[in-house]
């Protein structure tokens, strides 16, 4: 129950983020996925179950905020979850180097996954937002990067 | 649970998931464009959030630029003062100079009666140790001024006459008041001669040289310029005798009180000499 709330407040956070975001400013918009980082954090705090539950959730709020295809964020955000998840377990990323790769990485991952869904199989233009879309892994390294080593600074301060 | 089941729990969960939304996305191909009960659902849900968070921002947008303008308002308002300040200033500026043309037309219009050429002078200062000694005019020597030119008031009574140093722009008039100051005077009524002496002490005058056995002569009367002195013309008016006194001298003591007013002394008239005509 406890992980089910986290979670709904986590989602909330995020949509009021990029509601938010909208209102600023459309390039970064474009340029920023709140849910992505969401997600890819998610997955590396509460592993890859978490992360794909997360991804999923997250794509369809995406989803159900868009005249596209109901569901096809959702795949890419679930994968992308479960996969930041299972390998966060299996290797140590927590210098903030390799954050910043691993979260970037993921970042590139989602944005493929999600360009390949939409182009390949359901023929779905994409928003290239004047080439912005592609800035779009290094700010979510940037951002999650920031946003893991505040989380872990406040997880530090509370279990002392 | 199942061993296996318990080892691939994760990956079962995950392919669940994957399943669960392709099953999402096949319900969608016969319903075409209409959205699914899920995808309604989570906008209903959600796009009141949204709303919210729009509606903050333009509140926001709205008090921010409220505050903007009511800091143009209120800088308008500091120039606006400013302006008015400013304004107020060159009002009061422009009023004291008409007043003090006005003085001056009728002062011209009033010594033009006397029947003396004159050139009119602006009071730029007083005698800084006594003001009953000198004052300095804006006319010098450019203007065609010279020592001993004897300078009235706008009512035409005797300041004093000019007097050295003379610059070219201004110029010292020694006040009747002036301890070093004689004037030949006679009395209006009876005809008393006598010589005026200033006191710069007091700022009242002294008439000296009447005859202690002189009973002619009465408080109240009206002094005027005899002209014997070779300096001051005949004719302008000096001051009123205050009181008459005797002691053991030859002569009466006798106090005048000139007409001489620091408070309407802002210009003067120089009496020029008349220039002979070819």
């Amino acid at each position: 129950m406890k992980d089910i709330i986290k979670g709904g407040l986590t989602i909330l956070a995020a949509f009021l983020i990029y509601s938010a975001l909208h209102q600023l400013s459309v390039s970064v918009f474009i340029g920023v996925n709140v849910f992505t980082i969401v997600v890819i954090l998610f997955g590396i705090i509460e592993g890859e179950i978490g992360g794909a539950i997360m991804g999923m959730v997250s794509g369809l709020v995406v989803d159900s905020f868009s005249l596209g295809i109901f569901g096809l964020s959702g795949i890419a955000n679930t994968i992308t979850g479960f996969l930041a998840g299972f390998i966060s377990r299996k290797m140590n990323i927590l210098p903030l180097g390799r954050m910043f790769v691993f979260i970037g990485v993921m970042g590139a991952l989602d944005l493929g996954l999600w360009v390949l869904l939409s182009s390949v199989f359901f023929s779905e233009g994409i928003p290239w937002g004047g080439g912005f879309l592609l800035v779009q892994p290094v700010l979510t390294a940037v951002l999650g990067t920031l946003g893991y080593s505040f989380y872990r600074k406040i997880k530090a301060r509370h279990e002392r | 649970m199942p061993r296996f089941l318990k080892e691939k729990k994760k990956s079962l969960i995950f392919g669940g998931l994957l399943m669960a939304q392709l099953i999402l996305i096949s319900i969608q191909v016969p319903l075409g464009e209409e959205p699914s009960y899920l995808e309604k659902a989570v906008f209903f849900v959600l796009a009141p959030v949204q709303r919210a968070v729009h509606g903050i921002f333009q509140m926001s947008g709205r008090i921010w630029n409220r505050y903007v303008y009511l800091r143009q308002v209120e800088r308008q308002n500091q120039q606006l003062r400013d302006e008015s300040f400013h304004l107020r200033q060159t009002n009061m500026l422009l009023a004291t100079e008409i007043a003090r043309l006005k003085d001056e037309h009728e002062a011209e219009r009033y010594l033009s009666t006397l029947g003396r050429s004159f050139l009119l002078a602006t009071v730029i200062g007083v005698d800084a140790a006594n003001i009953y000694k000198s004052i300095i005019i804006d006319k010098g020597s450019l203007n065609g001024l010279k020592s001993n030119m004897a300078v009235v008031d706008r009512n035409g009574c005797l300041v004093g006459r000019i007097t050295n140093p003379i610059s070219p722009r201004e110029a010292t008039v020694q006040l009747l008041t002036d301890d070093n100051s004689s004037i030949g005077v006679y009395s209006e009524t009876n005809k008393v001669l006598g010589v005026l002496a200033g006191n710069a002490k007091s700022g009242i005058c002294g008439l000296k040289y009447v005859n202690a056995t002189n009973e002619r002569l009465v408080a109240g009367e009206e002094l005027i310029t005899s002209g014997f002195d070779k300096i001051f013309p005949s004719g302008l008016k000096v001051g009123q005798i205050q009181s008459i006194g005797t002691d053991n001298s030859l002569f009466k003591k006798i106090e005048v009180k000139p007409h001489l007013n620091f408070s309407e002394l802002h210009f003067v008239a120089v009496l020029i000499e008349k220039q002979d005509g070819p």
